[in-house]
């Protein structure tokens, strides 16, 4: 093949396929090829949009408590106005995993809040303890809101770690305040086929395209996509060079995802910052309404 | 820098300093060489300013079209009212004062009242009055004015300008205006002591009495409304040095007047602040609390009681997070490349060159960063007098570069202060295999050369607006340890240093177009030939760059001696296309498609879908809570971790089943 039909095969893989893999994180028990897989979950932006439609959230298997949003910087680099899920695990005092998944709710009594929701539950259990979790499961924390130390290598591979972590440090779900109509709220979502799994979100279509079509640039090739130059002159030598070079660069590339190590511009940073300060101002009138209705009262 | 593109970049392509067949030839021979190919040289030139035309052209199309795109900033933003700090003065010809007496050419000016505008702030105590008695139906009571209204302003009393807002870094500098918003952010109530703030040569400079004074006496509390200038705010963490105004009412204890400043310690957060004019004591009374608005449109979430917090351990802080890359320190390296390519073409010779560069460079703070790279340029040129051909090519060689971006203060074109991007680099490179090949088949002549040389490259740049960008480059080789291998016995090895400086200006036309202009001048060791070049650059969305690039000679050395000026003129064109903004583009376009809608979550058609569990099977169910059908494992019962594969709440379609993996 001439090198310049090697150039567009480049290209060509670029454009299809390769660079768009879902992206997963799994949390699994055990070491090499022994290793179980216990759970997988998506880190696309895509799948934060809303809930993975499991046949435990569509039967009502699930209950929901309300958790605090840690008041961390790394949480806060976190947050988006689109983002409906953030990571959280539980485990029962047997060591059994439930998948569980936290909702921001917004402002509820002057603080961010979460909702948990834990599959394959009927009832928030003491013996049931939960936390939550930055996006790439690095950091953890308490329903409180307190961040908890967390050895994300073990977290992701060890079961008995897990156990013994969230036993120790995460919250019983009888010591949290349920929540209730979290199903009907359900019903007012949309389910969506992507390219990670389905989905139940709040969000309109155009909404949810609009996260799908982020390329999170955690992959090699998710990253050679969304950062070469792909610089074609008319000398088959410097557009060859420039290909290595944009090869290179791509070692180098910061993600875009949702966890706190992605980087992205300063004019999303502010629009971020402009809804979750009206969210809070919004927040904070409820709360003086809630303290005056108190303080009125006989 | 210098691309391979300057004329005669390769051997001399008149031969003149080499063993070719021309340089035997006679005077008379190499002109009717010249002449034979002028018809062609002709054309080719024709071409050219074809193109530098419909460069040009484009140019000013899109310079001409720029008036009617409407530009990312052009105009002054609009600030909250509480935040516009100069006060709008309106010429009695331009104000409409609806309420205002109908006075037929009153002496003085008008001034529309903003929020947070303050009678005696604005006109001074004797001015307020004035202000008042000149417009008793809008101003009955001196503390109450409206927003809004436009008052006359008599031509004797003067309207205190707030000072002009200054953008300052000012995490950094904690210098310059600053508004107060946020009180209790930052508290020095058990952070800080009030002691040392006091005696600091860096906040407030007091003696040790001094400072005792201050914190001795309780103080009388006063009302600082919205709107009061602070001259300094000693916080948690730091110390504001300048005008800071509070943008909400606070309540503080006016401690000590020393030094003709008034010091204050704020109720809410013990923090420190010192202000000019004495507040004046406001009388304390408890302010009545608003009524809520009637019907709220939601009901307010019950108060939630949150469980006890257990005793919090001795904080150590969070575990360090594994990198998520190869690379050790990840923040700590950047990568940059440059490609590009070109053609050039004067009366004697034309040619290709291209070129490529990398640096790696780790960060050291503060903007600067250190780097080490590879560096390669190539080209190759024949003779329209002669069959003289030739290639060359530096070679890969090591680079090693230092830069520094920063921000600097720019004044933009409302006057105010702004911080732009600015930074320089020097870049050292070493190229050991230096080569330049050619020959004449014709005349089988034949001859290689190999040196080395050492070059350094600086750049100095700074964006003067969102418009436009200014910079100067300069660049110099030095040729050494020249060896040459040839046909002719008698050529000796060029000297192949050279050096440039140029100065270039950026302009962005709009979104889409940027133009830059480039002029310099360079000099060329082998033929001691002097230029002058103009290259004009237009950039596409940042896909397409092309230009046409002109070298004019300065001087004539003897070796073309027997060739006109015109010949030595060189013209050049370049065009570089860039795929990358075209690709993510389409990865988008692949990734959206993969979304598909299947249906509300309570649309029975859903796959698998399995309809939801009864929201009111019991009253006691009401609400969703279904605290039935649940069959809790006694505790202790399970003692082995369930697998996925048992589980299945978590092997679902969010399971490892779905997960295809990168």
């Amino acid at each position: 093949m001439s090198k310049i039909g090697w150039n567009v095969l480049f290209v060509a893989l670029l454009v299809t396929g390769c660079a768009t893999a879902p992206n997963a994180i799994r949390l699994t028990d055990g070491e090499g090829k022994e290793a179980k897989v216990v759970r997988s979950m998506g880190i696309d932006p895509v799948m934060f949009s809303g809930l993975p439609w499991t046949d435990a959230l569509k039967n009502g298997n699930f209950v929901t408590v309300l958790g605090v949003f840690p008041g961390t910087p790394e949480s806060y680099a976190e947050w988006d106005p689109l983002r409906i899920r953030y990571q959280a695990h539980a485990v029962g005092a047997s060591g059994r995993e439930y998948a569980a998944y936290a909702v921001f709710a917004g402002f509820i009594n002057c603080v961010p809040r979460y909702f948990v929701v834990v599959e394959g539950l009927q009832e928030p259990l003491a013996d049931v303890k939960a936390i939550t979790l930055s996006t790439l499961l690095t950091r953890a924390y308490d329903l409180q809101g307190k961040e908890v130390k967390v050895d994300a290598a073990k977290l992701q591979n060890s079961a008995a770690y897990r156990r013994e972590l969230i036993e120790r440090e995460g919250t019983s779900l009888a010591a949290v305040r349920p929540i209730q109509g979290m199903q009907r709220a359900f019903d007012g979502w949309s389910v969506y086929d992507t390219k990670s799994g389905r989905i139940a979100t709040p969000l309109d279509e155009a909404k949810v395209k609009y996260l799908s079509g982020i390329n999170p640039q955690y992959s090699y090739w998710e990253k050679v996509t969304g950062s070469a130059r792909a610089s074609v002159s008319p000398d088959y030598v410097s557009t060859s060079v420039g290909i290595v070079f944009d090869l290179i660069a791509a070692t180098k590339v910061k993600a875009q995802g949702f966890d706190y190590e992605s980087v992205m511009s300063r004019s999303q940073q502010g629009y971020n910052l402009a809804v979750l300060e009206a969210l809070r101002q919004a927040g904070e009138k409820s709360c003086r309404i809630a303290e005056m209705k108190e303080r009125s009262r006989p | 820098m210098t691309h391979p593109n300057e004329p005669g970049f390769g051997p001399d392509p008149t031969g003149s300093s080499s063993g070719d067949s021309t340089h035997t030839a006679t005077l008379a021979e190499r002109r009717r060489a010249v002449r034979s190919h002028k018809a062609k040289r002709d054309l080719k030139r024709l071409a050219w300013i074809l193109l530098g035309l419909v460069a040009l052209i484009a140019f000013l199309v899109f310079f001409a079209k720029r008036d009617d795109v409407e530009p990312l900033v052009s105009k002054p933003i609009t600030p909250p009212a509480a935040t516009q700090m100069a006060p709008e003065k309106v010429t009695p010809a331009e104000a409409k004062p609806a309420k205002a007496e109908p006075e037929a050419k009153p002496e003085g000016t008008y001034y529309t009242f903003r929020d947070g505008d303050r009678m005696f702030q604005l006109f001074g105590k004797s001015g307020a009055l004035k202000v008042q008695q000149a417009n008793p139906e809008l101003i009955k009571d001196i503390n109450r004015i409206r927003k809004g209204d436009t008052v006359l302003v008599p031509a004797d009393v003067k309207i205190h300008k707030m000072p002009a807002f200054r953008i300052v870094d000012c995490s950094r500098t904690r210098k310059g205006f600053c508004e107060y918003r946020n009180p209790g952010g930052d508290k020095m109530c058990g952070v800080r002591s009030h002691e040392k703030a006091l005696t600091s040569p860096q906040e407030y400079g007091l003696t040790a009495e001094q400072a005792a004074t201050v914190m001795g006496d309780k103080g009388e509390r006063v009302l600082l409304p919205s709107g009061t200038r602070l001259s300094a705010l000693s916080f948690g963490h730091g110390h504001w040095q300048g005008p800071v105004v509070l943008m909400k009412d606070m309540l503080a204890h006016r401690k000590a007047v020393i030094g003709g400043k008034t010091y204050l310690e704020f109720d809410a957060c013990c923090n420190l602040a010192t202000m000019e004019v004495p507040p004046e004591p406001v009388p304390l009374e408890p302010e009545p609390i608003p009524e809520p608005p009637p019907a709220p449109v939601e009901e307010p979430p019950p108060v939630i009681p949150e469980p006890p917090q257990e005793p919090k351990e001795p904080e150590e802080g969070p575990p360090p997070v594994p990198p998520l890359s190869a690379f050790p320190v990840e923040n700590e390296l950047e990568w940059e490349a440059i490609v590009g390519a070109g053609v050039w073409n004067n009366g004697l010779a034309n040619g290709k060159w291209w070129y490529g560069e990398g640096l790696l460079s780790v960060k050291l703070g503060d903007g600067y960063s250190l780097g080490i790279g590879p560096f390669y340029a190539a080209g190759k040129g024949e003779s329209e007098t002669s069959a003289y051909t030739w290639r060359e090519s530096t070679g890969w060689g090591p680079q090693v570069g230092l830069k520094r971006n920063y921000r600097a203060e720019q004044t933009d074109e409302f006057g105010q202060t702004v911080l732009l991007p600015a930074g320089w680099q020097l870049k050292a490179r070493f190229l050991s295999h230096d080569k330049v090949s050619g020959g004449n088949p014709e005349s089988g002549y034949h001859n290689t050369q190999w040196g080395k040389k050492i070059g350094v490259y600086g750049e100095y740049f700074e964006r003067k607006s969102l418009d436009w960008l200014y910079g100067v480059s300069g660049e110099i080789w030095h040729y050494y340890d020249g060896r040459i291998r040839s046909t002719w016995s008698g050529d000796k090895p060029q000297d192949r240093g050279s050096w440039n400086a140029n100065v270039y200006a950026q302009y962005r036309i709009n979104d889409d177009w940027q133009a830059r202009g480039i002029a310099g001048v360079a000099h060329q060791n082998w033929d001691r030939l002097n230029y002058l070049n103009l290259t004009a650059e237009m950039r596409y969305r940042e896909t397409l760059m092309f230009g046409p690039r002109l070298s004019l000679a300065l001087n004539k050395p003897d070796t073309y001696r027997d060739i006109g000026r015109g010949d030595l003129t060189t013209l050049g064109a370049f065009v570089r296309l860039e795929l990358g903004g075209i690709i993510r583009q389409k990865d988008r376009e692949v990734r959206e498609e993969s979304v598909v809608f299947v249906g509300p979550t309570t649309d029975p058609v859903d796959e698998g879908a399995v309809a939801p569990a009864p929201m009111s099977a019991s009253p006691e169910a009401e609400g969703g809570y279904l605290p039935v059908a649940y069959e809790a494992p006694p505790v202790g019962a399970e003692q082995a971790v369930v697998p996925a594969t048992e589980n299945p709440e978590v092997t679902s379609s969010w399971g490892p089943s779905s997960d295809s993996g990168p």
